[in-house]
């Protein structure tokens, strides 16, 4: 899963590192944090709500998230 | 005496010194520590600079920004204003073009300042090491005539363009906010739009004018926080763009509507705001006023509307400010008056577009029979995302000396959120999509980046080669 998300963050932000913030990243904006999240929905196939779009800071809470969500469903 | 722009700090910390300023995270900072703190800096660029001296501020939204700018012109030199999401070569452009002596930059753009060898063409003063302060008491007079900010927009081919604004353009600027919306020193804005964009330093300049709280965001991505920050803070003005008002609104309703209830405005612009949206605001937030201004880096607040009061106007971008006139002269506006800038910087052929005072906007548009200006789009093919000007030569330029396509055009389509977005055409590419969207990362900024790329065996073209992007908007 981590592998996955490290190539949508190198595509989209241009580097990957899973607990740096948002605001230390170069390139992560509010453009590139909807990017960001629409790739994780599709490459993932889930669907995040309003809540967690606005609540990620870091490459760990998508992870979070993505784990929450894979553990309901299974 | 005439006011210059670091007046309205050092007036505001003598009449309420003790009083916060701004507040930023966990931060607070007085008007009077603002204010010493400022002079620290302008002690150093004295020292080291003769006016009129460019220096570069490359920070994302902090107290350390304000501080930085307020000394860079207590010491009567050009805060050059420049985004901190911009791409590695536009940056480069810049600096090559306005020359700043010193540049303050963010820690995190170490990289970036290395890739693109910024060291060769400026000092560089990373924000952490904090060596760009002197306590050796050392001043400058500065005048309403006197230069005092660079902010870049985009050019008509890659090279953008640097809008040189003066002291008395930012000065009346602020005094048409203050005349409309009459804020005094009561009021508390709250903000996450960048300090590096006239909208957001707008903001912050008139609530530093009249003496007020200023509650700055790192940005709005998120919501909730902002909003929770809003209320806990007893906010007055919330100063967002029409796509966080949508999501605001759409997205977040209940707990904006709970969250507002201390809101007396909401202070919008950069670009069009739909009639359902205005309603909706109006509707849900009953005794909030919304406003909305219409202006250009280079004539900031042209036109002013309070649709809660004027709803005979929504789907307008209002009247004239105070001391403006606005005509439209063969379908285009036109604005004339002190905030309207004399000369970009460095750059004869764009200063052409400002004749005899007034400036030739670009923005098509028209009178209704009550006076109120109607915006109907662009005498050239600019795309406007969220408020960002994006010339479609820019991209294409790009895609071009990549070698990636035969053809290529760009254009702006219709977004909900952003009002427009890129959408990009492209003949005979020799990379798959998902490659050219790779290709571009990191060249241009992300608000720039295609949002759809279509692949087409040809361009529709006028008989002398010119795209026609009518046919390709739809």
């Amino acid at each position: 899963m981590e592998e996955k998300l490290k190539g949508i963050f190198i595509k989209v932000l241009g580097s990957y590192d899973s607990i740096k913030k948002q605001q230390e990243y170069e390139r992560w904006d509010s453009f590139a944090h909807m990017e960001l999240v629409s790739e994780v929905e599709s490459r993932f196939g889930v669907a995040l709500t309003v809540d967690e779009v606005v609540s990620i800071e870091s490459a760990q809470d998508i992870l979070r998230i993505i784990s929450s969500k894979n553990g309901k469903n299974h | 005496m005439e006011k210059t722009i670091n007046s309205f700090l050092e007036n505001s910390s003598k009449k309420n010194p003790e009083k916060t300023a701004v507040i930023f995270e966990l931060e607070k900072i007085s008007y009077s520590h603002l204010n010493d703190e400022s002079d620290k800096i302008r002690n150093y660029f004295c020292s080291k600079c003769k006016k009129g001296e460019r220096i570069g501020i490359l920070l994302d939204n902090s107290i350390e920004f304000i501080i930085a700018y307020f000394g860079i012109l207590k010491a009567g030199c050009i805060a050059v204003l420049f985004p901190t999401n911009i791409s590695d070569d536009n940056l480069l452009f810049e600096i090559k073009d306005c020359q700043p002596s010193f540049l303050i930059y963010e820690d995190k753009l170490d990289e970036k300042m290395k890739r693109i060898n910024a060291q060769k063409h400026t000092i560089l003063l990373k924000k952490s090491a904090k060596n760009y302060i002197s306590e050796e008491n050392k001043t400058r007079e500065v005048f309403s005539e006197d230069a005092c900010s660079i902010i870049y927009t985009s050019g008509t081919t890659s090279k953008s363009k640097g809008v040189l604004l003066q002291h008395k353009n930012v000065v009346r600027a602020t005094e048409n906010i203050k005349e409309f919306i009459k804020n005094d020193s009561s009021d508390i804005f709250i903000s996450g739009l960048p300090l590096s964009h006239s909208f957001g330093l707008g903001n912050l300049h008139s609530s530093i004018f009249a003496g007020g709280k200023f509650i700055l965001e790192r940005n709005f991505i998120n919501l909730k926080r902002v909003l929770d920050n809003m209320l806990e803070n007893n906010a007055t003005i919330l100063a967002a763009t029409p796509a966080t008002l949508n999501m605001l609104v759409n997205e977040h309703k209940d707990y904006f509507r709970k969250k507002a209830i201390k809101l007396k405005g909401i202070i919008t612009n950069t670009g069009p705001i739909s009639k359902e949206l205005v309603n909706s605001i109006l509707d849900d937030l009953n005794k909030t006023n919304l406003y909305y201004y219409y202006g250009l880096t280079e004539a900031s607040r042209s036109s002013f509307i309070n649709f809660r009061r004027e709803k005979e106007g929504i789907g307008s971008v209002g009247k004239a400010s105070p001391n403006t006139k606005i005509e439209v002269r063969n379908g285009e506006i036109c604005i004339n008056g002190k905030h309207v800038i004399s000369q970009y910087w460095n750059d004869e052929e764009a200063s052409k577009k400002i004749k005899d005072g007034w400036l030739y906007t670009g923005d098509s548009g028209y009178f209704d029979d009550k006076g109120y200006i109607h915006i109907t789009g662009r005498v050239d093919d600019i795309i406007n995302v969220n408020g960002e000007k994006v010339y479609p030569e820019e991209i294409e330029g790009i895609i071009k000396s990549l070698g990636i396509a035969q053809d290529v055009a760009a254009v702006g389509a219709k977004d909900n959120l952003f009002g427009e977005v890129v959408h990009l055409y492209v003949v005979s590419p020799n990379k798959s999509i998902e490659e050219i969207i790779k290709s571009l990362n990191g060249k241009i900024e992300s608000y720039k980046m295609p949002k759809k790329i279509i692949i087409v065996k040809d361009l529709p073209k006028t008989d002398s080669g010119k795209i026609k992007r009518s046919m390709l908007r739809k």
